[in-house]
């Protein structure tokens, strides 16, 4: 008995020193991110293992002189519109669509859900020419739609809602029309606050992806005071390719909004994960 | 479909009939939000759509592409680099009416991995394919790679082989991919490793200029040729 408890107690400490290494290894990129950038440029291409703090004081000036070079502000609220665009439009359209699809009768309902499979299933760079050339010939290239019109719908959030609102009881919609709620009410008010724990993994997922998105700001938003912080970073790593600690105090600025978002919803993030058992 | 529409509509109008013009609107507020905000979203994006679709500058005048240009190059022959103002100046290009890029931002060697998994070499492909990339300067041997793909002008026919005939003695060759285009080694580029670009140390191993294959702007990319100095010889 004795012996059991003893084994059980030694499995767990085993297991918590394994995650606990496992966190420090997931956090020495961030550690040597945040590190490098207060490091001289000497410093930073040392490859001494030990020269892991600033040896000859910390450069802050580092941070300085990448805000000063990149108006980190406008990229900042150029990512930040992005987002939140992307986050407002993908929940919208795809809860409407997910409803559609997953609770609505109509004829030919099959058939379109085929092709929101299809998209799903083709690779995302395909599209990137069409959509290009749409949003070239509108005319908004440099603009903030430019930025969200791959966001605008989402074969994904579809599908994520659709599975949502079919998991649903068809009594709650049921009763809902005997106390005399037309198809809009039923929607509104009973059906998509249901759906809330998809929602948040859409938003969070759609926030991340548009976020990363690197390849489109990059092909639409060629000015410097319409782009974003991921191909407003990948310039400076033409403009600062060599100097490290300058490019690192750029990628500390750039994650900054991404790390309060996670803060602040942390318990979302998890949950978002957990409900569409997908990968950020 | 059209029958019970309009059933719908005559029992809507039925009960409508008895309210007063607040309680109308309390009633369309209640039952017909999300329709009238659809309605309002849709006619937003219309309107939106169209005046930028009418009203703003939308096509690029001349779009060149300098890629792997190294380090400090986006100071000297960027978007904020007194080249670009040079060109605009002496082509009297209006920036209302078309906008002009010189982009540095881009990085990637198709001779290597053939672009595969690189963003840089996709959104390349993406602004050729639109047609509106005009030149892109880069080493020979990544040229190379993607004139075979068939991204750049084929110098040799059209109007391109009168165009930049002075350069003949200059061109670079490639193979195409598509053996149905031609099995021999076509014209995809110019060597400009003795132009001001040579000069100023932005490509220190040469560099070759490629006419983006659906370039509306070519006699635009001849005189950018001429601009930065890669003299071409009279035929």
């Amino acid at each position: 008995m004795e012996g059991s408890i003893a084994r059980q107690r030694m499995n767990k400490i085993l297991t918590h020193i394994v995650l606990i290494i496992m966190s420090f290894i997931m956090l020495v990129p961030f550690a040597w991110m945040i590190l490098t950038a207060l490091k001289t440029n000497q410093e930073s291409i040392s490859v001494n293992p030990f020269y892991i703090l600033p040896h000859n004081g910390w450069h802050w000036e580092n941070f300085a002189t990448v805000w000063k070079s990149y108006n980190f502000l406008i990229l900042y609220k150029n990512t930040l519109l992005m987002i939140f665009w992307r986050v407002v439009c993908a929940c919208l359209t795809a809860t409407m669509a997910g409803y559609a699809f997953g609770r609505l009768k109509f004829p030919g309902k099959s058939f379109l859900f085929s092709l929101v499979l299809i998209q799903m299933m083709v690779p995302a760079q395909i599209f990137i020419i069409p959509q290009y050339l749409m949003v070239s010939n509108m005319g908004m290239l440099n603009s903030m739609f430019g930025l969200v019109f791959p966001g605008l719908v989402t074969a994904f959030g579809t599908y994520l809602l659709k599975t949502g609102y079919e998991g649903l009881p068809k009594d709650l919609e049921e009763a809902a029309m005997i106390d005399g709620c037309n198809i809009g009410q039923r929607f509104t008010r009973i059906m998509m606050p249901l759906t809330r724990s998809s929602m948040v993994s859409l938003g969070i997922f759609t926030a991340v992806f548009a976020f990363k998105d690197l390849m489109w700001p990059m092909i639409v938003c060629t000015n410097a005071t319409t782009t974003t912080l991921s191909a407003g970073l990948a310039k400076m790593q033409g403009q600062y390719g060599s100097e490290y600690p300058t490019m690192m105090a750029a990628a500390t600025l750039a994650v900054l909004p991404m790390v309060i978002i996670y803060v602040i919803f942390q318990k979302q993030f998890v949950e978002g994960i957990a409900t569409s058992g997908g990968k950020l | 479909m059209k029958e019970k529409f309009g059933k719908f509509l005559a029992s809507e109008k039925k009960k409508l009939a008895g309210m007063d013009r607040r309680q109308k609107i309390a009633y369309l507020a209640e039952y017909y939000w999300l329709w009238a905000l659809g309605i309002f979203g849709g006619l937003f994006m219309a309107v939106y759509i169209l005046w930028h679709a009418f009203f703003t500058v939308k096509d690029y005048r001349f779009y060149v592409l300098f890629v792997n240009a190294p380090i400090e190059a986006s100071q000297e022959i960027g978007n904020r680099s007194a080249l670009r103002q040079g060109f605009i100046d002496r082509m009297g290009y209006d920036l209302k009416e078309g906008m002009v890029e010189f982009g540095t931002a881009s990085y990637f060697n198709a001779a290597v991995d053939g672009g595969t998994n690189n963003s840089y070499f996709q959104s390349f492909v993406a602004v050729v394919e639109a047609g509106h990339l005009d030149a892109a300067v880069m080493e020979e041997d990544n040229l190379k790679a993607v004139g075979a793909a068939g991204r750049f002008l084929d110098l040799s026919r059209g109007e391109a082989a009168d165009l930049f005939a002075p350069y003949a003695d200059r061109f670079v060759y490639a193979v195409p991919y598509d053996t149905e285009y031609s099995e021999d080694p076509v014209p995809v580029g110019i060597d400009i490793s003795d132009s001001d670009l040579g000069r100023m140390g932005v490509y220190e191993d040469g560099c070759v200029l490629g006419i983006g294959a659906y370039s509306s702007h070519p006699e635009d990319v001849k005189a950018f040729l001429e601009y930065i100095g890669a003299e071409g010889r009279q035929p």
